[in-house]
């Protein structure tokens, strides 16, 4: 028992150490604090980008920023927790990328009933909850994912291609629209896939993914990637299976992305623009708080659009790649 | 002067209250909206899914076992569970299969560990494939359907001021508790876990009882699994997966012995209110992940070193003031 007494001492007088970090400057009365909430911004320079231009905004309006990281790709209840904990500290405004489109629910309900207008960038939740944020900026993901699968099918003009598909993340909103528009620009010319999985927005989840498909159909052409994130590990799987000449396909317009096409690895990228995102929603949010925007006012759905870049026009989306 | 012995457990539990109390306080004035009762309801909510874990960690450890399953038992149940519901089937009942769930992955576990005696750090793993494995599949073929409104209320809402979930973490407590100390199973689970061979040579079915810790801990992961899939309103397939070794580290901290035999039920569950309430401070301060990991980090550092060379170091503490005192004496 005196052990447990000991540590529990010790566990105390770190808790304290800790609780007396001054870390983000937490509000000072007059200037608002927007929280953002995303799921990881290591690896991630898709998540990383919009954090960056939506805090650059918020400053440059005058405003302090929050930033909740969940910490990993799939820390689903780690980011509902942070959202309440960002209601706590009774912010003047939310920005969030949800990670599961359900789960963030109950906190964005919370959010509601303290009355604090919560913005959406690139993920949407799921369908019917309409009053919990103001506006979603994002791509239309399903456009990105046909445009992208309906790019190769004319390109490659095979009815009998071997196409397989690396899925995002379950529960991402993103990665089931991308999933819908690749199977409706594969549909459009007949074609069905001959693997679907998911690589869970990781590398190495995604090398592990490739390989075995590859396992399956040595005679694979092309595949279709959710996400630049996971291109690396898809490479690496084909390198290492000897198929380097399957083409890949991905979505974001990352420097990742856009440097593979022009170095000939990747065949198209369809992008994605995480600074309007994250630059407009800060707008809107700092709008928000200091009375120049009024809730409920908001277009629901904003597009920030999306442009197929293939060998043709990718100097020009370098210099726009995050 | 006499010691009553009677007072003494109760001398220390209220000194340690008071304790608690003094400590909420003292960081409540370092950290804005912390010592606020809802963000305190919040934070023991939140413990109470992780604690269910951990009281099923802690009996698996007693043994000197390890449960590594936790969180794939935790998301496969969610799955299962929501995939019943949104087929028509009332939840309750779907509660009781995801617990069925529970139950039959803990006695996989069970049979793999006292058969076939297989390492339990093996055997557990294999079955948080399993289970990490059908919760991705299912949730693959059933899409997104959430829980009704009842159910989610159950994770979220309190009763009186106290969070469902806590009530219900706090009556398994009482029951394992009551079950581990007045049982003749429970008595041998204990002295399975303080001494192996003693126990066996003592007529303790060892086996049996190694294996029903890892039966319970499937039953209690079920039951964390179904309080976490309330508490978010869906079932994501990954959702469990932190909560292995969260449970772990929360036994940790409550000085649950790692190597068997040592350790307390509620002390795990102080553990996990303990991570959970760092993890809100570094929230509530805007601490980076990388730090918050750090930390957390740290802190399974400082508790193992305490509770298991905390006897070690204070003999070398002790030793050492002595020759400090014999040079200044001389």
């Amino acid at each position: 028992m005196r052990r447990l007494g000991v540590s529990s001492a010790v566990i105390a007088a770190a808790a304290l150490v800790v609780a007396m970090v001054p870390a983000a400057a937490v509000a000072q009365d007059e200037a608002p604090v927007i929280g953002l909430s995303v799921k990881t911004i290591t690896n991630d320079p898709f998540q990383a980008a919009w954090v960056e231009a939506a805090t650059a905004k918020v400053e440059e309006l005058g405003g302090t920023v929050q930033l909740l990281v969940a910490g990993g790709q799939t820390a689903v209840a780690q980011q509902s927790s942070q959202l309440e904990d960002l209601v706590t500290q009774q912010v003047d405004g939310i920005i969030v990328s949800p990670m599961d489109g359900s789960a963030v629910l109950p906190a964005l309900q919370k959010a509601a009933d303290a009355g604090i207008p919560v913005f959406l960038v690139d993920q949407p939740i799921a369908a019917g909850n309409e009053a919990l944020y103001e506006t979603l900026i994002a791509t239309d993901n399903v456009k990105a994912g046909r445009d992208l699968a309906t790019y190769l099918v004319t390109t490659m003009n095979d009815p009998e291609l071997k196409v397989a598909i690396i899925e995002g993340a379950p529960g991402s909103v993103a990665g089931d629209d991308r999933l819908a528009g690749f199977n409706e620009g594969l549909a459009s010319g007949n074609i069905t896939p001959v693997a679907s999985a998911t690589g869970e927005w990781d590398n190495a989840k995604a090398l592990a993914a490739m390989e075995t498909i590859l396992q399956a159909n040595p005679d694979l052409q092309a595949v279709l990637s959710a996400s630049d994130v996971m291109v690396d590990g898809i490479l690496q799987a084909l390198a290492g299976a000897g198929k380097t000449d399957v083409k890949v396909l991905a979505i974001d317009g990352s420097t990742v992305g856009i440097q593979g096409v022009l170095d000939g690895k990747i065949m198209a990228d369809n992008t994605q623009d995480p600074m309007a995102m994250g630059s407009t929603a800060a707008e809107f949010a700092m709008g928000m708080a200091g009375g120049t925007v009024e809730p409920g006012s908001l277009e629901k759905y904003i597009d920030s659009g999306t442009v197929t870049v293939t060998l043709e026009n990718a100097e020009e989306a370098m210099a726009k790649a995050f | 002067m006499t010691r009553l012995p009677t007072d003494r457990p109760l001398v220390r539990a209220t000194a340690a209250a008071v304790a608690i109390v003094v400590a909420v306080l003292l960081v409540g004035q370092f950290v804005p909206y912390f010592a606020t009762t809802t963000n305190l309801s919040k934070v023991l909510l939140e413990a109470a899914i992780l604690s269910v874990a951990a009281f099923g960690m802690t009996l698996v450890l007693l043994t000197g076992g390890i449960d590594l399953s936790v969180g794939g038992v935790m998301s496969l149940v969610g799955v299962v569970e929501v995939s019943l519901v949104s087929s028509g089937v009332p939840w309750p009942a779907a509660v009781v299969v995801g617990l069925g769930i529970g139950l039959l992955l803990g006695t996989v576990n069970a049979v793999i560990v006292s058969r076939l005696k297989l390492p339990p750090f093996i055997a557990t793993f294999g079955t948080l494939g399993i289970a990490a494995g059908l919760a991705l599949y299912i949730a693959n073929v059933i899409g997104h359907p959430v829980f009704p409104p009842d159910f989610v209320s159950l994770g979220n809402d309190a009763v009186l001021g106290i969070p469902i979930t806590v009530m219900l973490a706090v009556a398994i407590l009482i029951v394992l508790e009551v079950v581990t100390r007045v049982t003749t199973w429970g008595v041998h689970l204990r002295a399975t876990g303080d001494n192996f061979a003693v126990a066996r040579l003592s007529g303790v079915p060892v086996a049996r009882v190694l294996g029903s810790a890892y039966v319970i801990s499937g039953l209690l992961a079920a039951t964390a699994g179904t309080m976490l899939a309330a508490r978010l309103g869906t079932a994501n397939p990954l959702q469990g997966e932190p909560y292995t070794l969260l449970a772990v580290a929360a036994c940790v901290i409550g000085g649950v012995d790692l190597f068997g035999g040592r350790g307390h039920l509620w002390a795990a569950g102080a553990g996990a209110v303990f991570l959970f309430a760092i993890r809100n401070i570094m929230n509530l301060q805007g601490v980076q992940p990388f730090m918050q990991d750090l930390v957390i980090g740290l802190l399974i550092i400082a508790a193992v070193l305490v509770t298991v060379q905390g006897p070690a170091l204070r003999d070398m503490a002790s030793d050492a003031l002595q020759r400090s005192r014999h040079r200044n004496a001389a």
